[in-house]
């Protein structure tokens, strides 16, 4: 069974109560309770719990929290970090933001249990510098959280010591791969590392480091208080446990944050949960499941459910999970030049095949949109996407490749008809203003 | 050197490197605290900052010119960032962008000769399901229409004399707005007259059948 809201909420439970960021209201629903119990836990034990809930990360890869955890080596002499990943910034995303500013202490709390699994006593949340209502926030919970001694020397007056300092970002995409923001964290331009070493083993400041995305880690607190198995049967996939928030986003007519339990179809998210296409006489074009490095998916494959697993069936990936809809009347073309006109802009230029190839797609895409496309141009899409994508050192490579082919796979004679007519067969996209919807109230 | 950071924004920044097990991990910090109080970060803002923290003066340049919110230039005192990513692009987010462009008479990276604005495309600003939108200081503009950006610049206009040359951050008191320019709240779609009670294709479900109050607001 599953439904919206969810069996129960746990990301949101307080984001439409009033004053929900604060201390008194967290601790009124039950905030804390969580770090209480891990704090007086074995650190195997709690790793073991959220390794059994199967919370897997949120931030678009998916790996399993509870593993990543493990891999921190237990007898390293040298300090352990741990770094939150709130550099929310994959275009089509936006789910962290919301948790920060409506429910910063959820993740403070889930920053203590990592921090008491893995050993740590430092904690940094990278937060991106554009989210000024979340910064505020945020460094208020950590405020207040030290003051009642939530933090700091002991914690929850248990002897553990730990300090959690916000860390504001700057503006750079890249930021949000996990070894670019480790770079910047240590006052460097964000270029991704080499791996191996993986952070868990030389991470911030060449010490062993976990680092999770915000709702990886707001997700932890009621695992730890209500169980793996409570966890569980929150969702009905077998690939993911517990509820998720779905940020979905473009023609519908309920755009929004939605909490829903696991293993709901793309169908349902669309038509059940953000109230199906905003105009009826424009039927649905594509998707884009989560986020722009996603492969874009066609009407007739949106029967499967929204997992990290049963995603790869249609050829695509759940990524942050934050859908993106398009209706009939939408022109391709210039939808994929938009999205590599931002990865032309946010490529870090390490790698040749990235900073150049990017750039080449963007503007072979622009002058298809405006009429002067080549017949060879679809095939010269193809031919460079191929050539950056696995020849990066970081995801980038794949952000760019992935989009550029199934857009011109899934709608190669949309991409013709610009070549054939000259020019681009749609017209201009007017302003539509939307209204969020979902488990955010609207101001 | 003429140019100098004040003794707060140095004593600030002192308190943030201790936060690090090294000083140069506080550059993008100290960044930030300088651009604020100066404007923008200048060659000479940015050797003062080298200078403090201990680091090259290279490298402070070359975080600099990497990072989007570090400006080596002036910019308008209220610095547009209209989100053209493509959740707003599909809520025309560029019929937007060439609105500002013709109100205030400027090209995207430019700013009006009296310095009050500048505009700039933005790349996604997490706000994908109230777009199109804008970022002005820390502040959130939402759902915009052409009329709010014409009410938006005209508030913006008459506060300007009052910020004394500096750029607006956010409001006097603290406060950030976050959400659709107030008064200006764009005609939105009917919602959809019943939202579907329980979800349909999976057989035995059991949903109950009453709309989820949250849904019945929008």
């Amino acid at each position: 069974m599953v439904h919206y809201p969810p069996k129960e909420r746990v990301f949101t439970k307080n984001w439409n109560t009033p004053n929900g960021h604060t201390l008194d209201v967290y601790k009124q629903s039950g905030g804390y309770e969580g770090a209480k119990k891990a704090l007086s836990m074995d650190p195997g034990a709690i790793i073991k719990e959220v390794m059994d809930a199967n919370i897997r990360g949120r931030g678009g890869a998916g790996f399993p929290v509870g593993r990543k955890w493990s891999f921190v080596p237990k007898d390293s002499p040298k300090p352990k970090y741990l770094c939150v990943n709130a550099d929310e910034s994959e275009p089509g995303t936006f789910k962290d933001r919301y948790i920060m500013e409506r429910d910063p202490h959820m993740l403070i709390e889930g920053c203590i249990i990592c921090c008491k699994a893995v050993d740590a006593h430092s904690c940094y949340i990278y937060i991106r510098g554009e989210f000024g209502l979340a910064l505020q926030r945020m460094e208020a919970a950590v405020a207040e959280a030290y003051k009642a001694g939530i933090l700091g020397n002991s914690v929850l007056g248990s002897g553990f010591k730990l300090d959690v300092v916000i860390h504001k970002g700057a503006g750079a995409y890249i930021c949000g791969e996990e070894t670019a923001l480790l770079e910047s964290l240590e006052g460097k331009k964000g270029q991704p590392r080499l791996k191996p070493p993986f952070p868990a083993v030389e991470g911030l400041f060449g010490c062993p480091t976990v680092i999770n995305n915000v709702e990886s880690i707001a997700g932890i607190p009621p695992i730890i208080v209500k169980g793996a198995e409570w966890w569980k049967s929150l969702s009905t996939t077998k690939a993911e446990g517990g509820t998720k928030l779905v940020g979905v986003s473009g023609h519908v007519a309920r755009p929004g944050v939605y909490e829903v339990g696991g293993g709901l179809t793309v169908r349902q998210i669309i038509y059940d949960v953000a109230g199906g296409m905003r105009d009826p006489s424009r039927p649905l074009k594509a998707v884009i499941p989560g986020g722009s490095s996603c492969p874009i998916i066609l009407p007739s494959e949106i029967d499967v459910s929204f997992d990290f697993d049963a995603m790869r069936s249609v050829g695509s990936v759940m990524g942050t999970g934050c859908p993106t809809i398009i209706e009939e009347g939408t022109c391709i073309v210039r939808f994929l030049r938009r999205t590599l006109r931002f990865y032309a802009h946010e490529s870090c230029g390490q790698c040749t095949p990235c900073r150049e190839g990017g750039d080449w797609l963007y503007k072979v895409l622009d002058r298809l949109e405006n009429g002067q496309g080549r017949e060879t141009d679809i095939a010269l899409l193809e031919n460079v996407a191929s050539k950056i994508e696995g020849h990066t050192i970081c995801a980038f490579g794949e952000a760019i490749a992935w989009p550029t082919r199934s857009y011109v796979k899934k709608f190669m004679e949309e991409f013709k008809d610009h070549v054939r007519l000259g020019r681009c067969p749609f017209g201009p996209l007017a302003i539509a203003p939307v209204a969020m919807a979902g488990d955010v109230a609207t101001v | 050197m003429s140019l100098q950071i004040s003794p707060e924004a140095k004593a600030r920044i002192e308190a943030i490197t201790g936060r690090y097990p090294n000083r140069q991990a506080a550059l993008l910090p100290a960044l930030h605290i300088v651009q604020t109080e100066l404007g923008h970060l200048s060659t000479e803002a940015q050797a003062l900052v080298a200078a403090q923290l201990g680091v090259p003066a290279t490298l402070v340049r070359e975080v600099v010119s990497f990072y989007e919110m570090f400006h080596e230039h002036p910019e308008g005192q209220f610095h547009f960032e209209v989100c053209t990513a493509f959740s707003c692009h599909l809520v025309g987010a560029d019929a937007l962008v060439d609105h500002c462009k013709k109100k205030l008479g400027i090209a995207v990276g430019h700013h009006t000769e009296d310095g009050v604005f500048s505009l700039m495309e933005a790349e996604c600003l997490a706000s994908c399901g109230s777009g199109p939108m804008m970022r002005v200081g820390d502040d959130y503009y939402e759902q915009l229409t052409t009329d709010g950006v014409d009410a938006l610049i005209e508030k913006f206009r008459a506060i300007a004399p009052s910020l004394n040359g500096h750029h607006y951050e956010k409001a006097k008191d603290g406060t950030m707005h976050v959400g659709p320019v107030k008064g200006f709240m764009p005609k939105l779609l009917p919602p959809t007259p019943a939202p579907a009670p329980a979800l349909a294709t999976k057989q035995g479900d059991t949903t109950e059948a009453t709309a989820p109050p949250s849904l019945a607001k929008a």
